[in-house]
């Protein structure tokens, strides 16, 4: 169960334990209802805000941070092009001021416009 | 700043600042640009900062941080209990906030300040970290002293809802000067009609009150008796802060203890015990007889 790796977290990080917690029931609900699909979500850190309730920006960070930390989910970075589709990275570390639109053949600069962030379900520890 | 001293909560403030500052078509390349002057082991924190931010993430004012804060000789196993009890209220995130155990008698010495300034800094912090939500706290026995020692010193930490229970703080502790913004109802002081333990630390040292036996008695407090010892309180069976702390973190209800109307009268002992003039000289006294009737 995906849900059950989160156990051992909410006990390390008791100051975010609550938060954890209600991404842990998150995920539990789905495992029961969809099985093994459970590892094909994708999350926004936008969702992610209002399933853990976090409350703050802060709160949030450090929540995504303990459970990227843990394996638990990976981080992927899509600048988007206008036409749909992007570039996809996996840290900020490695994204460049200007991206390649592959389908307009442009460069593009990179914004808080053009770029989202998300979180895809680590299975057994890669993915 | 200097970037090897920078602690988390000067990373928040910076990437925060960098990003309200800068243009919207130059925010993602201002803060990426930041990077460079955090040092490496925030790197982590500060990435995910940046995914919240370009999620237009706001802080939700209606969200709550309830602080924890334990007595002496305990690690406080039961901010778990409280931690557990209220894991289903909405937009609730508990924090626990401890400090290295303070001996009975460091208690009664008049050095307390290391536990107090320990609190004072992870409450600083949080509001930093955290600046929109509200803040609360529950607070037992010498926990009790440090809220009120934190109140006292420092105008600028003020709370919406206190919990207080088994509290030693002295009874004429001025609420209405050192909580100025708080409603009526918004302070509870649940009191145990069998813990001996605010009254020992009135007699036996300085500072301290039987507000956790007798209660405050003010305009600004809500008393309410239960026929507890000292950490009844967290007592599972008695289910008390499912019944009586969920209710108040959550709404600002205060349920009515039976107990209030039912409690035995305090014996003359105990209220002379609780007396600070009164109390700690008599206490001194028979010790002092007791030495010379030894020596």
């Amino acid at each position: 169960m995906f849900a059950e790796r989160f156990l051992p977290l909410i006990n390390s990080f008791p100051n975010d334990a609550d938060a954890l917690r209600r991404v842990a029931n998150y995920f539990e609900d789905l495992e029961n209802r969809q099985g093994e699909r459970v590892f094909k979500v994708r999350l926004h850190a936008n969702r992610l805000f209002d399933i853990s309730q976090a409350g703050s920006t802060y709160r949030l960070a450090r929540l995504i941070q303990i459970l990227l930390d843990a394996n638990l989910l990976e981080r992927r970075l899509i600048v988007r092009s206008p036409l749909g589709g992007g570039v996809e990275y996996r840290s900020h570390e490695a994204i460049p001021s200007v991206v390649l639109d592959p389908l307009r053949d442009v460069e593009m600069d990179v914004t808080e416009e053009n770029l989202e962030a998300s979180y895809v379900v680590v299975a057994n520890g890669s993915n | 700043m200097l970037w090897w001293l920078m602690e988390v909560t000067d990373v928040v403030a910076l990437v925060e600042k960098t990003w309200k500052d800068a243009k919207p078509d130059r925010r993602y390349a201002a803060v990426q640009n930041l990077r460079i002057a955090i040092p490496t082991e925030h790197h982590s924190l500060f990435d995910c900062l940046l995914d919240a931010k370009l999620t237009n993430i706001e802080d939700d004012p209606t969200a709550t941080v309830l602080l924890l804060v334990h007595g002496i000789q305990t690690d406080g196993a039961w901010q778990k209990i409280v931690q557990e009890a209220l894991s289903d209220v909405d937009k609730l995130n508990v924090i626990e906030l401890g400090y290295d155990c303070v001996t009975p008698l460091q208690l009664i010495s008049p050095f307390r300040s290391a536990p107090v300034n320990k609190v004072l800094r992870e409450i600083r912090d949080i509001k930093q970290r955290e600046p929109q939500a509200r803040l609360m706290v529950i607070a037992h026995s010498f926990g009790s002293y440090i809220v009120s020692r934190i109140l006292h010193d420092h105008s600028d930490i003020q709370f919406e809802r206190i919990v207080l229970c088994g509290s030693i703080v002295p009874r004429d502790f001025r609420w209405d000067k050192h909580a100025p913004t708080m409603k009526h109802g918004a302070i509870l002081n649940d009191i145990g009609t069998n813990d001996f333990y605010p009254v020992l630390a009135t007699f036996g040292s300085f500072g301290y009150g039987s507000s956790g036996r007798l209660g405050f008695k003010t305009g600004r407090v809500v008393d309410r008796y239960f026929p507890y010892g000292h950490s009844t309180f967290f007592d599972k069976k008695r289910r008390h802060i499912k019944r009586f702390w969920k209710p108040f973190i959550q709404s600002g209800e205060v349920k009515e203890s039976g107990w209030n109307t039912r409690k035995p009268k305090t014996t003359k002992s105990i209220l002379m015990l609780s007396h600070p003039w009164i109390g700690r000289p008599f206490v001194m006294a028979v010790i002092v007889f007791l030495l010379w009737i030894v020596l």
